[in-house]
């Protein structure tokens, strides 16, 4: 999809000789838009599930809110923990293994959800007897990026974190030919769009709006504004 | 182990299933109210699981001390201090017996004329002796112990016996040949009169039901499954900020509707034994 999306851009932006992107800065703006509509995504979810209560989406090819929980499966993974800092075992923080992280979805422990509690809370949870945390309703707070995980005596290469990855970065790869870049997928280190074939638009006007504000071509810049706020306000319908 | 689905093998050979079919636990209890009640689409949502968990436990407790009818019932030998310690999970009694030669049970009555309580310490002037922190000091036994201990039921003038035969029989209904007891709540005793002594006292009580406190160990009967869920929803409603008043009240309405229900179905009536207990009323007393 990389080369689609390059090319399309190009082909705007050329047109009457408004200007021209070098593969290397497509690059670049290839993973910021990646990255801003991968965002995006959850904000969008989010709105989606009030629209789907309010009975504004429905089930099938309406089903939004499933649409887009699509595309963000693409980026879930599941991963263990490692200890980040032992002050003591019964302190240790723990942090997930996976170099990519980028949102924690939910920690699992044998089929048991560990609940995230907050740090206000900790204390009154630890020391209510009702609710004290137990293997069967182990809790977890987050300190320093890491995670503190109660009761401390559960077995860490049992608990199961379930996160969303970081999007691996795009690359358009290219072989010089007669001083033209040419595209070569066969690259070591050419890496695809990691969103959908349904995000193409998306990722084109996004590139574009980047595009037109290094070209200083306004009419870039408000043909992508004016496509995307379109967008939005078809789905906002 | 209870409310699993075996095959009916292991159910019938390992003794700790027997019975647990009749059973949820509160594990199972709380996975459910999550899955069922819980949700995007649904009446609750971004609700914490210690928050259920809690209500949960609030509510095994409370449908223990009456819905559930969940009677312990435990034997104890008397000691020479004619005392008990109340079980550790002790929250409310049904009933203190003693075990007759039959194997029967004879009904203890709470003495209400007497009563356990502290004894002050006093100087010869009556004056009350406090300890270096000012808290007044306390003897070992009140003096009505002891002599409630030493005295003879049978020997008072307000025993059983001497009222049998006399024209007062009748007069004070709650005379009991059987023996009296009396339990010092914040202590953790219960004293018996002397008659009572060499006995072996069966104590039926009420616990909260969370005397296994987590997992599986902490059971409720499954007629009184669909009460709970209803008492959990109702209470996460009612202390939830925005809710619509008609929402809470028919939560409300749902629970009362439920806890109605168990209470009949745990009454464990039968047509049979009513309609032999309602033959019952056409004898003549002679």
């Amino acid at each position: 999809m990389i080369n689609q999306v390059y090319t399309t851009v190009l082909a705007i932006i050329n047109k009457d000789n408004r200007g021209y992107i070098s593969p290397l800065e497509f690059n670049l703006y290839a993973e910021f838009a990646q990255m801003s509509l991968f965002e995006e995504l959850f904000h969008k979810y989010s709105k989606s599930i009030v629209k789907q209560n309010a009975r504004m989406y429905h089930s099938e090819f309406s089903d939004i809110p499933k649409h887009i929980r699509e595309v963000v499966d693409i980026f879930t993974d599941e991963t263990s923990l490692t200890p980040l800092v032992v002050l003591d075992p019964l302190n240790t923080l723990w942090r997930p293994l996976a170099s990519n992280f980028y949102r924690m979805v939910k920690m699992d422990y044998r089929l048991k959800e560990i609940e995230e509690v907050s740090k206000l809370e900790i204390n009154r949870v630890l020391s209510n007897n009702l609710i004290q945390p137990t293997a069967d309703y182990p809790v977890y707070v987050s300190l320093k990026g890491a995670y503190r995980i109660y009761p401390s005596n559960l077995t860490e290469n049992e608990v199961i974190v379930t996160y969303i990855r970081k999007p691996n970065q795009p690359k358009w790869t290219y072989t010089s030919v007669a001083g033209n870049a040419l595209f070569n997928p066969t690259a070591v280190d050419y890496k695809d769009f990691e969103l959908p074939e349904s995000m193409f638009n998306d990722l084109v006007l996004k590139i574009l709006g980047y595009a037109g504000v290094e070209i200083r071509e306004a009419d870039i810049i408000q043909l992508a504004q004016s496509v995307e706020a379109s967008n939005t306000n078809n789905e906002q319908l | 182990m209870a409310h699993q689905i075996l095959p009916p093998i292991n159910y019938y050979q390992t003794e700790s299933n027997w019975g647990s079919y009749q059973y949820i636990t509160l594990s199972q209890l709380v996975d459910n109210f999550m899955l069922n009640y819980i949700g995007d689409d649904k009446l609750l949502s971004n609700v914490k699981r210690y928050n259920v968990l809690s209500h949960f436990k609030r509510g095994i407790q409370e449908f223990n001390y009456d819905t559930l009818k969940e009677i312990k019932v435990v034997e104890l030998e008397i000691n020479t201090n004619l005392s008990i310690i109340l079980p550790h999970d002790y929250v409310s009694y049904v009933r203190i017996s003693t075990v007759g030669q039959d194997g029967l049970l004879r009904t203890l009555s709470q003495n209400s004329t007497t009563t356990l309580g502290a004894a002050y310490l006093q100087d010869h002037e009556f004056n009350i002796l406090f300890d270096e922190d000012g808290y007044p000091l306390e003897a070992e036994e009140t003096e009505m112990t002891k002599r409630y201990k030493v005295g003879d039921p049978y020997q008072d003038v307000d025993c059983a016996s001497e009222f049998d035969s006399s024209p007062m029989y009748g007069l004070k209904p709650d005379i009991n040949a059987n023996g009296y007891f009396n339990i010092d709540k914040r202590k953790g005793i219960i004293s018996f009169s002397s008659n009572v002594k060499g006995k072996v006292i069966v104590i039926e009580y009420v616990s909260d039901g969370l005397e296994y406190n987590n997992g599986d160990e902490v059971v409720i009967h499954k007629l009184a499954e669909d009460a709970l869920y209803s008492y959990v929803k109702y209470q996460l409603l009612n202390n939830k900020y925005g809710v619509q008043e008609y929402i809470i009240n028919r939560a409300k309405k749902d629970y009362y509707r439920d806890l109605q229900n168990t209470n009949i179905r745990m009454l464990d009536l039968r047509g049979d034994e009513l309609l032999i207990m309602l033959n019952g009323r056409k004898k003549w007393l002679k």
